[in-house]
């Protein structure tokens, strides 16, 4: 019992440390992120628009396009 | 412009050149792969020079051509801007390649919907007409669809500093009026240059105690080239001296659209020397850029009143970029031309450093015209001093002594030293530096300067020797470099736009 005490601490300590340094700096960044479906990014990209922005850098961005098919996909972006 | 979503519905001793060196579609026409999809943000060519009209040699002009290759016929639509780009023009006061002030410009589209009578009487339709004007165009009731302009100054970075914006001297509003392109004849009546002239305009720039002037507004273009001939593996002789008899270029019966600005020169040069004694650091750098929203998406029913022809949103993109002339066409490679268009100044060391020290363009002509297994496998006539330093200073840092600003970084724009002083019209020289008229290119860029023959000719060595090169590294560093084709200076005018009246899309026959 004393033993898993110890490594549950150890194991919380190694979180917390992580969160201290898993800052926006991290690995993970260099990592892709996960695949973006592609009329989600093109819809948010759309709402965040600000002249001020710098542009988002899509060379480590995985797409699904899963709406090729569907005529309606982006609709909402012409309701007036 | 700046609303969340924005509709296109209606409408949309040198040379820096150097480097760039002769073989050219033209000075930045349709150079990317990616460009050539979107010509309204099309950066063609850029001029900066200190003005020579009489009496504003205190000013500088700067006029960035975009949407290349008119041709004046190109009716209906003819050649409107892009309502949802940002077309920019960046000042580096400072020579630490990044932007200290920006002259950006936005376009609104005007529909003035023009119907007429159709049908019998008791039964008309009012029915829309398919046509830009209906009668004289330089009267805004005959006219169907325009375009009007702002012009902000941005200090700091082009993105998050802090924007201004300029007004019209003579209304005190912010918005400029652009003159429909040169339909023809019969559409202006009274003379397109009449009526384009009533669209140079006193701008108030925040920032300036002494007005400029602005026009946006078609113009005959200015750019000299032998364009076929060069890009069929350069079928002219370019080591043929003689420019006594050169022809007017392939572009000679294009238009361009101009965006012109005359600016007190103490607005540009900053606090680094804004009494032009000789004190400080006089030297401006420049370049132009076109910007589009990062997502579009296309509208299957686009309407009038409400969502046009796309959807756009997202951040401002750069999708055009251009400085000196000839640089993505003739020293960047294929593969990165897009990249370039899309970059920064301050980004150039690490990005694209290797086209200048080792150009290809050189290599391209010994093939073509010399002998590569001359000099011991050196060749006959590219350069053998790698890396190209010559090229590093004239492309990426100015000439020393002429444009080169203090601890300048290394990085491609345009560079002028505006405390050298003007050359009349009359007795400029379209070599410029090379030829020892130091008011033109490589230090800024006037409308008469011969870019493509200056430029082959520093590709080819001229400079290598004059930097403190050895001149047996450049073995036709001599020779008289030519495309075979200069620009006519009598087209051009000598007073602000300086740029010529656009060539008319009728009569033709």
């Amino acid at each position: 019992m004393k033993t898993f005490l110890s490594y549950t601490a150890l194991l919380a300590l190694v979180t917390l440390l992580s969160g201290c340094f898993n800052d926006s700096n991290s690995n993970n960044d260099n990592r892709p992120d996960p695949t973006v479906e592609f009329s989600t990014f093109v819809k948010a990209e759309i709402g965040n628009t600000d002249d001020t922005r710098d542009p988002v850098s899509i060379n480590d961005q995985e797409f699904s396009f899963n709406d090729q098919n569907n005529e309606q996909a982006f609709d909402d972006l012409f309701i007036q | 412009m700046n609303t969340l979503l924005k509709r296109s519905g209606l409408a949309v001793a040198v040379a820096g050149l150097c480097v760039t060196a002769g073989l050219s579609h033209a000075s930045s026409h349709r150079e990317a792969p990616f460009i050539t999809e979107t010509p309204k943000v099309d950066g063609t060519d850029f001029y900066m020079f200190r003005s020579y009209e009489t009496g504003r040699a205190g000013f500088v002009t700067l006029i960035a051509n975009y949407l290349p290759l008119q041709d004046a016929y190109g009716g209906p639509n003819y050649f409107d801007m892009d309502e949802d780009a940002i077309y920019e023009i960046h000042i580096d006061n400072s020579g630490n390649a990044e932007e200290d002030l920006t002259f950006r410009f936005e376009f609104t589209d005007v529909l003035n919907d023009i119907q007429l009578d159709v049908g019998d009487a008791g039964a008309l339709e009012q029915v829309s007409v398919p046509l830009k004007n209906i009668g004289d165009a330089s009267d805004a009731g005959n006219v169907q669809f325009s375009q009007t302009y702002t012009v902000s100054v941005i200090t700091g970075d082009r993105r998050t500093g802090t924007p201004q914006t300029a007004t019209n001297v003579t209304t005190g509003e912010a918005f400029f009026e652009k003159p429909l392109d040169n339909i023809g004849e019969k559409s202006f009546p009274g003379g397109y240059e009449t009526y384009a002239n009533q669209h140079v305009f006193g701008i108030d720039i925040p920032g300036c105690t002494t007005d400029g002037k602005v026009f946006v507004g078609q113009r005959k273009e200015a750019f000299a080239v032998n364009l076929g001939e060069i890009f069929d593996l350069v079928n002219t002789n370019p080591l043929n001296a003689d420019r006594s008899n050169e022809g007017a270029g392939d572009l000679a019966d294009k238009n361009t659209t101009s965006f012109a600005l005359e600016v007190p020169t103490s607005c540009l040069t900053g606090t680094a020397n804004t009494a032009m004694d000789g004190s400080g650091d006089p030297v401006i750098g420049a370049w132009t850029t076109a910007s589009v929203r990062q997502a579009r998406v296309i509208n299957p029913a686009p309407t009038t009143n409400g969502k046009g022809a796309t959807v756009e949103g997202g951040a401002y993109t750069q999708v055009s970029r251009l400085g000196m002339p000839l640089v993505n066409e003739v020293v960047i490679g294929l593969k990165d031309k897009n990249l370039f268009n899309a970059s920064e100044p301050k980004d150039d060391a690490a990005q694209f450093a290797t086209y200048v020290t080792h150009p290809t363009l050189p290599e391209l002509l010994e093939i073509l015209f010399g002998d590569p297994t001359a000099n011991g496998g050196e060749g006959d006539l590219a350069p053998n001093n790698f890396p190209r330093t010559d090229l590093v200073t004239a492309f990426l840092q100015g000439v020393p002594g002429v444009n080169q600003p203090n601890g300048v970084t290394a990085s491609e724009m345009l560079r002028l030293n505006p405390a050298i002083a003007v050359t009349d019209a009359g007795s400029q020289n379209d070599l410029g530096v090379l030829a020892g008229d130091n008011a033109g290119f490589p230090n800024g860029r006037r409308p008469v300067d011969d870019t493509v023959d200056a430029s082959l000719r520093v590709a080819m060595g001229a400079l290598v020797e004059l930097l403190g090169g050895d001149a047996a590294d450049a073995p036709a560093g001599g020779a008289g470099f030519t495309d075979g084709v200069q620009l006519d200076p009598a087209e051009l005018q000598t007073v602000f736009p300086y740029l010529a009246t656009p060539i008319g899309g009728s009569p033709n026959s």
